[in-house]
This record gives structure tokens, sequence and C-alpha cells, in this order.
């Protein structure tokens, strides 16, 4: 252990980001689709692993596009300390693939106008 | 083809004086050199495949320090036959590469078995039992032995151990995110087998529109479920414990080596990850009808599994340049074959810094390329480096992965102490260990963390309680498989000590003593209700009407469950023989109390 506060009540939140993100792209059957549905096994096992002492909450979870939910799980995990590498193996996979399905997302969304 | 090594099998089992050779492990690694030239001139070979585990382990056995040369029959008539068959199948284009890949996985494992039994040194013998569960799971799996169907049996586990506590909607919300990863990664692969060709377009058509019914349907039960007050108890943790286990398994970056058919051939005979049993837990009515039509398509698979041809098939058809056998064998890790001899072996259990693991992953890696790579068109990592010394890269690549085993093996005893079947289970774990070591990408973590890495692999591989050819382990003292702790104790014991026994007895004159508490309307109602009368009798017995007697009972046990709760500092032991899994159940309950109106007990369930 590294001494480092796990903070599980964030890990939740990006649990349910990534658990929402994913059913709104239940439809996609590409790459992307795959990038968000590794990050979700990781942030399950994650939430998991290191379990919340209460209930969390994301004000407006059902109202957010899979792109939000990104960002705001990305936003989330940028909050972490990187001495927790040691505690949470995944985190660097995480970081890399949430930065990554942002900007892919970003960058359909930019197609679509 | 095959006949010459039968009759040598059959002459090492019978002949009354057979030469000896004077130093068996020698002997064995010229055998093994064979056995894995036969298999590359099947296909490509990756590090999953048993003959390349199988060499991991001769070489992690014959680098045992102070291991003492073994005299034994020599198998150097047994290493002939076997370089015949690799020069012959070298020759020939029109061989079954399926039967000869099983026959060759036979041989392999009743050589290794004859071996194994052959060496004193226990930690030698460790290595070559890891050879031998290696080839025994791929002899008996239903599937070839790949990270995707190690995947799907720790899902199919997750799906079993989540049974006891289905309503609940965390294991709704887990079940359904899991599959649709599983359905998303099936969808790729159809697709991509139905475009190349190897599936028949109707089937694979099917297959695909009922993929995507389903998981509409996934997408359906999703939206329905308030995840805001997930994840906070017990049950939440022990449910996303197995099913996220199993997911980031199966939602890992697939092993490069993996060919895409294996990988579907794990899906398919999985009825694409048990869609029916997945439909039958998530509850949405829209999801029966597609998983059940993926489940008869899978089923017709497994009558046909000739329906998905092999698409790498040109590939690995391509005809091996010939070699006589004596070149061939030199590709592998022998001395004698002019291989420079390496670093010894550590000793098991040496701590390894970070740069020393690195290195280990680094010439691990230049092995596996050395091993598959086209001298005529090489990739990256062996540019500027002679083809001949490639031999030499594999050698050492092998050595790299036997020491990141050697470095953790004290693990693998750690967790088998007094466990039943400890040879079989040690083996499974060595395949795990090696596997886990050709796996680890020091990149993604810290080069540090591959003993963390090692030890959840095999916590994994004790968790899910399943070898890979499919066998349930006896589990009857080992381990509880999720181990949640209540306060500050430890998770139970399956086996009572003698305060425990003397304290369930108490336990049950404390039972006796509260139902004699009970006032009579409550008393008599609940003692008929034990004793299995129907509600309707006991209400005529008592002369009232069945609500009341249903009523009644209700509260008698309402008032002995506030009587015995349970508080965290007592009653640690839970019998392990019951039907559900009683820590789920609690947890299940404390839920249900915490939060009784996200999920309403059914009042038809009797009352724990």
């Amino acid at each position: 252990m590294t001494g480092v506060p796990l903070p599980t009540d964030s890990i939740a939140k990006v649990d349910l980001l990534l658990g929402q993100a994913t059913m709104l792209t239940a439809d996609r059957w590409d790459d992307l689709a795959a990038m968000i549905h590794e990050a979700m096994g990781i942030s399950l096992l994650m939430a998991a692993t290191h379990l919340s002492s209460r209930p969390v909450d994301v004000p407006g979870l059902t109202r957010l596009t899979a792109l939000e939910c990104v960002e705001n799980a990305w936003r989330e995990v940028h909050t972490w300390d990187l001495a927790l590498a040691a505690d949470l193996p995944d985190l660097a996979r995480l970081r890399v693939l949430l930065a990554d399905v942002r900007r892919e997302l970003n960058s359909t969304v930019g197609r679509r106008g | 083809m095959w006949q010459a090594v039968r009759r040598e099998l059959a002459r090492l089992e019978w002949e009354a004086e057979p030469p000896l050779t004077l130093d068996l492990m020698a002997d064995w690694t010229q055998t093994v050199s064979s056995l894995v030239t036969i298999r590359r001139a099947l296909g490509p070979i990756s590090t999953a495949d048993p003959l390349a585990l199988l060499a991991t382990a001769t070489t992690g056995a014959v680098r045992t320090a102070d291991v003492k040369p073994i005299l034994a029959p020599s198998l150097g008539a047994v290493n002939a036959a076997l370089a015949d068959v690799g020069q012959d199948m070298a020759a020939r284009t029109d061989f079954d590469r399926q039967r000869d890949a099983a026959t060759l996985n036979h041989v392999a494992y009743e050589l290794v078995h004859w071996v194994r039994v052959r060496t004193p040194d226990d930690r030698a013998k460790a290595w070559l039992l890891a050879g031998e569960t290696a080839l025994d799971g791929a002899i008996h799996a239903p599937a070839s032995r790949s990270a995707a169907s190690v995947g799907l049996a720790a899902w199919q586990d997750a799906l079993a151990a989540v049974q006891p506590v289905h309503a609940a909607p965390i294991v709704r919300r887990s079940v359904a995110l899991g599959h649709l990863a599983i359905l998303r990664n099936s969808h790729a692969l159809v697709d991509e087998a139905r475009s190349a060709g190897a599936l028949p377009a109707p089937y694979a058509d099917a297959l695909l529109s009922n993929i995507r019914e389903l998981a509409r349907a996934h997408q359906t039960t999703l939206g329905q479920i308030d995840g805001r007050r997930l994840g906070a108890t017990r049950v939440d943790q022990a449910v996303m414990l197995q099913v996220g286990t199993a997911v980031r398994q199966l939602t890992g970056r697939p092993e490069p080596a993996e060919p895409s058919q294996d990988r579907l051939d794990a899906l398919l005979r999985s009825g694409l990850g048990q869609a029916v049993l997945v439909a039958n837990l998530t509850g949405e009515p829209s999801a029966h009808r597609a998983a059940a039509r993926i489940s008869q398509l899978a089923l017709e698979y497994l009558t046909n599994p000739r329906m998905l041809r092999d698409i790498d098939l040109p590939e690995a058809l391509t005809p091996p340049v010939p070699m006589e056998p004596n070149a061939a064998a030199a590709r592998e890790p022998r001395a004698s074959a002019g291989i420079a001899p390496m670093q010894p072996t550590i000793t098991p259990g040496t701590v390894l810094d970070g740069p020393s693991i690195l290195a280990l992953c680094q010439a691990r890696d230049l092995g596996v390329a050395a091993g598959t790579a086209d001298p005529a068109n090489p990739p990256d990592s062996l540019r500027g480096i002679d083809p001949e010394r490639w031999p030499q890269l594999v050698a050492e690549g092998q050595q790299a992965v036997a020491d990141l085993v050697g470095s953790v093996i004290p693990m693998v005893y750690a967790q088998t102490r007094r466990t039943p079947n400890v040879a079989d289970v040690r083996g499974q774990m060595f395949v795990e260990l090696m596997g886990a070591a050709y796996r680890f990408d020091p990149h993604r973590t810290s080069p540090e963390g591959w003993a963390s890495y090692a030890w959840m692999t095999i916590k994994h591989a004790r968790m899910r309680g399943v070898d890979d050819a499919g066998v349930v382990r006896k589990r009857a003292s080992g381990p509880r498989p999720i181990a949640v702790a209540f306060g500050e104790r430890e998770p139970a014991s399956s086996a009572p000590n003698p305060g425990e026994v003397v304290q369930e007895r108490q336990s049950v004159a404390g039972i006796a003593r509260a139902v004699e508490q009970l006032p009579a309307s409550l008393r008599e109602p609940l003692l008929a209700s034990i004793k299995g009368n129907p509600m309707r009798a006991i209400a005529d017995d008592l002369g009232y009407s069945e609500s009341t007697a249903h009523r009644r009972i209700a509260e008698a046990r309402d008032q002995l469950r506030v009587e015995l709760a349970i508080r965290p500092d007592e009653g640690n032991w839970v019998p392990f023989s019951r039907s559900t899994d009683p820590v789920l159940e609690r947890a299940q309950r404390l839920y249900e109390q915490a939060f009784p109106s996200s999920c309403p007990v059914d009042p038809g369930r009797p009352a724990r």
C-alpha cells in the first residue's frame, strides 16, 4: 500500500459513469465500443475491490451523453493521485483508454456536426 | 507417420533391458526440441500453446539448481522417431493438421508424465507437472487453451456464483454490462469471419442480427436500473468482484498470438457467453428470444464445428523450410547444439528488482518474436540481429519466463498449503504463472508490479475453481471463493473448531429458549409451521383464517430474528454445505434492510 487514501467514492462514480457510457453505446460495434468496454471492465473491478462506504450518486446521470459520461469519468480519474498506481495496477491503462475514447468521441461528434 | 513413435513408446514401457542414459534431463530436452519442431510444422505457435508451455516448463526443470543427473532408460529412440515425424511433416502438405496436433499432444503428455515420475527432485518435478497439466488441459478441454476460453470460464463461474442473489439490481447491471462486452467482441469476430469467408454468410447474418437484438435488450435492462444505490453493500461487492474479474479478463487486450478463429470458437462453444443464462438473470423479456436463437446457433456450431473454416489456414499450411532433424533440434535451447550457456537460474523466491524484471521481459519478447518470425521479413525488434542468433534468443526468452516464474514460486506453495489434490492444483498454478509471465506488460504498471500480477493471477485461478479442462476443483476444505470479512473478523473457515461446535450447540439451545419465550399466539403457529404443516391446516387447527396464520408466523420469525440477531463479533462459522452462499445471503438481507424500496422482498418467499 502506498499510504495514499483510495478515492473510493470517486471510483464508484467512475464505475457509474462508464456503466452509463457502455449502455449508451450498446448499439455500437466498432473499436471505440471495445475501448469503452475495456474501461468499464477496469472500473467495475476497481469499484468492487475498493468499495465505497456509502451509496454514490452522479447528478443527472441519465441525461448525460456518452461523451459527457466519458469526460466526467476522465476528469474524476485525473483527480486521483498518481502514487495510487501501486494499488490500482490498471490506473495507467484506464487513463490512456479514457483519453483515447474522449478524443475519438469528440471527433465523431465533430464530424456529425 | 506416427507408427514408429508409437512403437518406441511401447518399448519404453515394456522393454526388459532398455538402453540407459546417464542424464535423463538432457535426453528430455532433446525430445522436447523434436516435439516443438513437429508443432512448428503444424502452424504458428502462440505462447499459450501447450507445447510452448511444455518447452518453458522443461527449461525451468532443467535449470533447477543442484539437480543431479538421473539414470533412466534412454529417450534416444523415441527422439529419433519424433525427428522422423518432423521431417516427414515438413515434406508433406496433405496432413490433417487438427488430428496431428491432437496426436502430438497425446504423445507429449505421455512422455512428460513418464519423465516426471522418474525425476526425483521435487522442484524439477513441479515444473514438469506444469507442462503435463498444460497438455492435459489441451487434450481434455472442449476448446484450445486460450485467453478467451479462460475468460469465458471465469464468466461462467461468475454467472453460477451470482445465482443466489439473482434478483439484486447489481446482478442485473453487472451481468448486462459484462455481456455487452462479450457481444461486441463476438460481433467483431463474426463480422470478420464472414468477410473472410470463414463462416457461411446466412449463419453469420443470423448470428449478427441476434447479437444486435440481445444488445438492445441489455440496453433496456440497464436503462431501468437506478445505479445510484449500487456498489455500497457487501452483496454488491461480492457480485462485482465475481463479475468484474471475469469482465476484466474478457475485455483486456487479446493476446496478439491468439488466432481470431480460436477466440470465435471459444465464444461459440460457450453459447456466446451463456446467452440464455444471462437473459434469465437480467430478466428482460425481449432478451429471451434473441438469447434462445443464439443458443440454437451455437448448438448448430457444436454439431458442425468445421463450418468455421481456418481463416489463418493459408499461412499455417505454408510448408516450412525442410530441415535436417539435427538442424531442427538446434533451434531449441540445448547447450550441445551450440547455444551459449545462459546465466545460472535464479533461486526460487528471489525478489527481482525493476530493472531485472524489465530485462527479463525484454528477453522474453525477443524470444517470442524470434520463435515465430520469418527471417526474410523480420519484425522491427529483430532487425539487425543475425537470424543465426535467433535460436539463442528463443532459449533466452524461455529462460527469462522460467526466471520470472521462479521468482514467485513460493506463492504457489503458500496458496496450496493443506489443499486437497495439491499436485493438480500446483500444476495448474504453474501453468497460470507461465501464462502470466508471458502476458505481463511492465509498461502497463511498473516492472515491480510483476509479483502483484502473479499473485492476482494465481488467486484468480483458485477463485475460478475450475481448471482449463473444465473440471471443477474440489473445494471441500479450501478457502472461500469470495472472501468477504464482516467487521474485523476474518472470512469463515470451512471447518468449525471445538469451541465453535460448543458455541453452535449453545446457539441451538438459545433458539429453543427464544421460541419458548414467544407468546403462545405466535409460538403455536410457528411450531406447527416448523413441523411442516400446511398453512390451511395450521389455520384450521388454531381456529383462525389462513392470512392470520401467515401473519402470526411472520411476526414470530421477526421476533426470533431480532432476538437471535448475530452481532458482528459472533457466529463466524457457517456450514459450507448450505445450498446458497451464506455470505451473499446475509449481505442480501442487510441490503434489503438498508434499501427496502429498491428491492422489495417477494411476499411468497419464506422468511429467512
